[in-house]
């Protein structure tokens, strides 16, 4: 497994997504690709593992986000997991804590909560 | 003439009083049988109209007791019931020495004619009290207890009836609360979703809003775009169904919407749509509508220029391999030689690209021939119900 410096975002709202994106690009960042559901994820990281995954709770597709995140581990070991969800319910925020992901961040969001925790030496710039 | 009326229930005794008092008689009321014994120690009664279900003595109880006395023996008997309305019940009453058994309800004038046959019996002095049949205790309580087992026996099955259609009623209760606890957290969802959004809108626009050649259409282009989001929720609140919108009507309203915003060019332009009826998931939807959204505003900016008159033609229809398509067509100059979608010169065409492909797993190509065609499919809907 080959480990790279850049990120993958999971997010089926593309808007949320491509802004995203963009933000983290103008920080250094590279967005290796945007994918909507979590069996997609899975599949793009077969080969090559990103560096940090965003992740959406709700997903287009079947599966959740917490699904994914749960086979990522199993496929992967830890990797830098970053929540990202409107959907909040008690129960689903403990069980996404249980994964202990880089950060859970309740919507809305932009770059910077990400960059808070990803480099946070690279806000002061 | 003097009445006794004894029922337990205030509406019952109410009822008999007015049609008594209407028909010229003075009416005493008790509501069991030991304050009817009270009132007739204290006062001297011509006719008693009794209830039997009742608490602390019932009618059989206080008919026995009258019938068995000494004076009170000649007072005329009605049993008045809507409970005890078995024969049985009716021989019990009548061995007891009552001297008419009527089960509830009757109508006012049948029940008057009754009353008032046994009256003029009275007043004539041809009335004989009946004699009863059950002059012993023990004969008296062996039928009232087999009287009083059936009417509990009959009380039970109705309580465990209402205990059913109580415990149905509960659990259609809970699963209503179960529902709506559902619905807010989805609609607490949407809502921080549609924030989201918005500040992606935003902040994706941000380097056009402050650039003056730009800054008003970026806000007329985030505006419409919101409305797009506002008025899918809009249809859904309407139709009561807070899964699936009507394409159809949605992209109608959307349309009324978008053209007011281009009015200038719209007054250049025919339109002609043609959309099927299609139900989709508000997932499903809200993309749909950003992407028409796109479609509409790009013709409606570039399709165009300096006057010139067009055509717009938009369908919605679903395929025969049942996939949900989306063409538009303009006539108008079409596309620059060097166009590419997915550039970030062009902030809505690449949302679009990303939205079909990405959101909604579909396929998006285009012509630029005669004007330029765009057309959308998408297979089948790539989320699942959610409420």
């Amino acid at each position: 497994m080959k480990e790279s410096k850049n990120v993958l975002i999971v997010e089926d709202e593309i808007l949320i997504a491509l802004n995203l994106k963009r933000d983290l690009e103008r920080y250094g960042y590279e967005v290796r690709d945007i994918i909507a559901s979590g069996e997609k994820a899975i599949r793009c990281m077969e080969s090559d593992c990103p560096l940090i995954v965003l992740l959406d709770i709700r997903l287009a597709g079947v599966m959740t986000g917490l699904e994914v995140a749960r086979k990522i581990y199993k496929q992967h070991g830890r990797l830098g997991i970053i929540f990202m969800t409107g959907y909040i319910t008690p129960e689903i925020k403990e069980e996404a804590l249980s994964l202990d992901p880089l950060a859970f961040l309740e919507k809305p969001i932009t770059a910077r909560d990400i960059l808070r925790i990803i480099k946070p030496e690279s806000l002061s710039k | 003439m003097k009445i006794l009326v004894i029922d337990d229930k205030d509406e019952a005794r109410y009822f008999l009083e007015v049609l008594l008092k209407g028909n010229g008689h003075d009416v005493e009321g008790a509501s069991n049988g030991k304050e009817g014994l009270e009132v007739l120690s204290k006062q001297k009664i011509d006719l008693i109209i009794s209830d039997i279900l009742m608490p602390d003595m019932d009618g059989f109880e206080f008919c026995k007791i009258v019938k068995h006395h000494d004076t009170y023996k000649f007072i005329p008997f009605i049993f008045y019931t809507a409970t005890y309305v078995e024969k049985k019940d009716e021989e019990f009453a009548l061995k007891l020495g009552a001297d008419i058994f009527i089960r509830k309800p009757m109508d006012p004038d049948s029940l008057m004619k009754l009353i008032d046959e046994l009256i003029k019996k009275i007043e004539d002095g041809s009335y004989k009290p009946r004699d009863t049949e059950l002059k012993f205790e023990a004969d008296i309580y062996k039928i009232y207890n087999q009287r009083l087992i059936k009417k509990l026996e009959h009380k039970i099955e109705q309580l465990e009836n209402e205990i059913e259609k109580r415990t149905v009623a509960e659990m259609k209760l809970r699963k209503s609360l179960q529902e709506k606890e559902i619905l807010i957290k989805e609609l607490y969802h949407r809502t921080r979703n549609n924030m989201q959004v918005i500040i992606s809108m935003l902040r994706l626009y941000s380097t056009k809003l402050f650039d003056q050649q730009w800054s008003e259409k970026a806000i007329e282009d985030i505006t419409n775009k919101i409305q797009t989001m506002a008025l899918v929720h809009h249809k859904l609140y309407e139709s009561q169904d807070l899964s699936y919108v009507n394409l159809r009507d949605y992209f109608e309203s959307l349309l009324d919407l978008l053209k007011e915003s281009y009015s200038d060019v719209i007054q250049r332009c025919t339109i002609e749509t043609d959309f099927d009826e299609i139900k989709v998931l508000l997932d499903t939807a809200i993309p749909l509508g950003f992407i028409l959204n796109e479609l509409f505003t790009n013709t409606c900016i570039h399709a165009f220029p300096s006057d010139r008159k067009g055509r717009i033609a938009i369908k919605l229809f679903k395929n025969d391999k049942h996939q949900i398509v989306l063409a538009f067509e303009d006539n108008g100059i079409g596309l620059p030689d060097d166009f590419v979608i997915e550039s970030d010169e062009n902030i809505g065409l690449l949302i679009v690209s990303g939205m079909v492909k990405n959101q909604l797993q579909g396929l998006v190509d285009y012509k630029s021939e005669d004007g330029l065609h765009w057309k959308v499919t998408i297979d089948k809907e790539n989320y699942s119900e959610r409420i």
